[in-house]
């Protein structure tokens, strides 16, 4: 996900997109949240919480 | 009975813990003193029954299934409100930013030739 | 870089296609597989089969290459959310999850999809129009053409128009999302009944019973088409975030009414529809065509993009449009991505990170006639027929093709499945269902008994090579089945011309009633004994025992199931329709023989 990041980043530079930067990188962190709650390792944790 | 393979780690220790929210439930409860009983107990209880549904998963994997279904119910929705949130907070006002600078995306306007010079090819390595 | 292995997945027809030095080895849809049509989950078991007919593991594999570039995708995608706002919430957040999964991170995707991947593969990506154009170029028998690309979206080019010279392509010009032809004629598939991605095909077979009466309104108000070729769609016609439709009231009331449903009847307006934007976007074909012509000079021209699969317009491309040969990639929509990406990687440039192979064009192609899929032996298909205690006998090719050619000229309906399968929408003679095109009812029989399917759709002859002009107004070869021509005059009969809509489909019209669709056209599939050994010995076969050197040929599944793979698919299918006889290889089977009258399906029905 971090490696993607720096891939979207590096595309925004390049073609001066500058608006898409915020929306990017929430959504970039929304999914990375998503992505943690639902990884094996930590969802019996969150269970209580959801 | 199926006969479904044998649960690994992973999937007993979710079995033990989708157990847990039923006590969450009666933890808060007891807290808010809906339920004259010892908060404490249905604390202690937690650890515990995660714990016997890791070592005795067989009983409660239907109970399981349904506590997943439910889960992923929720998920759903909880996904689905913060992207609204994200749409409002981020989304709403950049689009109507730019479309005030004049910005459009998807109409170029009447003109006489709609051809734009094409990308030119970029690395196979990137993703874009 | 040896083994490239190219995927196309995550929208609609997912599939591989494997590369082995640069021979394209195997290539299969995943839908055949997972009996699941249009399928785009990770094709995974497209890719099994693909692995296993060059007898390779996962390990084996030098690079993976995506046919898109998903980061520019999801960026178009966001930035037609910021153009729609105020409205779009709704639409955003149900479709952002998708993207926030395995859509954006391919990467990711095609190693939690691959175990067994080395950790030192290449992953890589090609654009969408990139693969397209490459699908298209790099296969074909020629040294340099033209190559336009159209279909529906993928990154934000919606047509693109490229030179190919030796191995190199290089783009010239493109038209951007949502200006795009693929919409507009999903649009209205969608608005006459049919789903969107598959039923495009039902909306250019139901053309020929309508008249154009609403072309002049689609281009006053739908598409404006510039004298160069361009156009340009009126966006306020359509609706890009409702959920059923592209279209939205303004459209409806343009075009007399509310959109169809599926069950509803289909009525002379739905038919002018169909012929008014079938005549649209010929003209914007032709538009685009004769650009490509003028930008670049060249006689040849390679086509590809989902709208290539519109064989009406490239039979008039190749009669009337200005260049002297065609190919076109008979997998052309979003499937022949992945050959596309393969190919791309294998020719590019290493600079660009591909395997800079030069090329020399191969004839008449390097598509092995798009029979790319897996192949069941004779020894296979009988363990799988005895686990449904199928009755069958084992004969020797030359009573099998007498039988078989008996059976055909007798009136009935024969499953043929031979050999490897074909990669691409066409069934063309190894997983098809053949019939006699001589009989007039053979057309209602096969659409309403057989298929299912509606009764006005048209189906296609596959004809000997060496005796097609003599039945239809063709002078090229149409091996896969892609273009459109006249039925000969030679073979036509008159009719009464006052008829309309559907009452048109009972006229006999022709010596080949069951293959001449209403308009006395048909899409033609030629066959030589190089392309299709097996399938040139039925056809002469049944040549020498009627002297007509013509079949019905349609793909071997019903209404809503994808083509059949393998011969329990085929067995299962044979049982639950109204096919006379299955032949799988060498194996023959009658109906009325067989311990079964019903036979649980394993696809997916899907509504289509």
């Amino acid at each position: 996900m971090i490696r993607l990041l720096q891939e979207f980043l590096r595309f925004l530079r390049q073609e001066k997109k500058w608006w898409l930067v915020p929306l990017v990188v929430i959504l970039l962190l929304l999914g990375l949240a998503i992505l943690f709650s639902s990884s094996s390792a930590v969802a019996p944790f969150l269970y209580p919480f959801l | 009975m199926s006969t479904s393979p044998k649960p690994t780690t992973g999937e007993r220790l979710r079995i033990g813990a989708s157990l847990i929210p039923p006590f969450a439930l009666l933890w808060l409860a007891c807290r808010k003193g809906w339920i004259p009983l010892d908060p404490r107990g249905a604390l202690v209880a937690m650890p515990v029954v995660l714990v016997f549904g890791f070592l005795l998963p067989a009983p409660f994997t239907p109970w399981h299934r349904w506590v997943e279904k439910a889960q992923s119910w929720i998920g759903r929705r909880l996904v689905f409100a913060l992207l609204s949130l994200v749409w409002i907070v981020v989304v709403l006002p950049t689009g109507l930013v730019l479309r005030a600078l004049g910005k459009r995306f998807l109409d170029p306007g009447r003109r006489d030739s709609y051809w734009e010079p094409a990308r030119p090819p970029s690395s196979l390595r990137d993703g874009f | 870089m040896r083994r490239i292995l190219g995927i196309s997945a995550f929208y609609h027809d997912s599939a591989a296609a494997l590369l082995v030095d640069g021979r394209i080895v195997a290539a299969s849809q995943e839908e055949r597989f997972s009996r699941r049509k249009n399928d785009a989950r990770f094709p995974k078991r497209a890719i099994a089969a693909c692995l296993a007919e060059a007898g390779i593991g996962v390990g084996d594999i030098d690079a993976v290459v995506f046919h898109e570039k998903p980061i520019l995708k999801f960026s178009r995608t966001l930035e037609t959310f910021l153009a729609l706002a105020p409205h779009g919430m709704k639409a955003f957040a149900r479709t952002l999850p998708s993207w926030l999964g395995e859509k954006l991170d391919v990467r990711k995707a095609v190693a939690s999809g691959l175990p067994g991947l080395r950790p030192d593969v290449a992953h890589l990506f090609t654009g969408h129009h990139e693969a397209h154009a490459a699908s298209a170029f790099l296969p074909s028998p020629f040294e340099r053409a033209a190559i336009l690309t159209v279909d529906g979206v993928g990154e934000w080019a919606t047509t693109v128009i490229a030179r190919g010279d030796g191995a190199r392509i290089e783009p010239l010009e493109e038209l951007r999302f949502p200006h795009s032809l693929g919409l507009l004629y999903s649009a209205f598939t969608a608005y006459c009944g049919f789903r969107v991605n598959s039923g495009e095909y039902k909306l250019m077979g139901l053309a020929p019973y309508g008249e154009p009466v609403f072309a002049d309104r689609i281009r006053e108000h739908v598409i404006e088409l510039r004298p160069d070729g361009s156009f340009r769609l009126d966006l306020s016609c359509f609706d890009f975030l409702a959920d059923d439709y592209l279209t939205n009231d303004r459209f409806h009331r343009l075009f007399g009414g509310p959109p169809r449903t599926p069950e509803a009847s289909l009525d002379q307006r739905h038919m002018d529809l169909a012929r008014s934007i079938q005549s649209v976007t010929e003209e914007a074909l032709f538009g685009l065509v004769r650009r490509a012509h003028e930008r670049t000079g060249e006689r040849n021209l390679c086509l590809a993009g989902g709208v290539a699969l519109n064989c009406v317009a490239n039979g008039r491309l190749l009669r009337e449009g200005p260049f002297e040969r065609l190919w076109i990639q008979p997998a052309a929509g979003d499937a022949g991505g992945a050959l596309g990406a393969a190919l791309a990687a294998w020719h590019a440039t290493t600079e660009r990170g591909g395997a800079g192979a030069p090329r020399s064009a191969i004839q008449p192609d390097a598509m092995s006639s798009a029979l790319l899929g897996p192949a069941w032996s004779d020894e296979e298909a009988a363990a799988a027929l005895q686990v449904h205690q199928a009755r069958f006998e084992r004969l020797d090719d030359a009573t099998l093709l007498e039988r078989t050619a008996t059976a055909l000229d007798s009136g009935k309906v024969v499953g043929w499945v031979q050999g490897r399968m074909e990669f691409g929408p066409r069934a063309l003679g190894n997983r098809s269902i053949l019939g006699d095109p001589r009989s007039p009812a053979m057309q209602s029989v096969m659409n309403l008994k057989v298929k299912f399917r509606e009764s006005f759709r048209p189906f296609a002859p596959v004809v000997l090579a060496e005796r097609a002009h003599e039945y239809f107004d063709l002078d090229a070869a149409s091996p896969y089945m892609l273009l459109v021509a006249q039925v000969a005059e030679s073979q036509q009969r008159p009719v009464n011309p006052t008829a309309t809509g559907l009452a048109r489909l009972k006229q006999l019209r022709s010596t080949l009633p069951a293959v001449t669709h209403v308009d006395g056209s048909a899409r033609i599939q030629t066959v030589t004994a190089d392309s299709n050994p097996r399938l040139h010995a039925l056809l002469s076969a049944f040549e020498s025992r009627t002297g007509c050197p013509v079949l019905i040929n349609t793909s071997f599944n019903v209404r809503g199931e994808p083509v059949v793979a393998s011969p329990d698919d085929a067995y299962r299918c044979f049982i639950n329709s109204g096919i006379d006889i299955l032949v799988v290889g060498n194996l023959w089977m009658e109906r009325s023989e067989q311990p079964h009258t019903s036979l649980p399906g394993t696809f997916e029905a899907l509504p289509d």
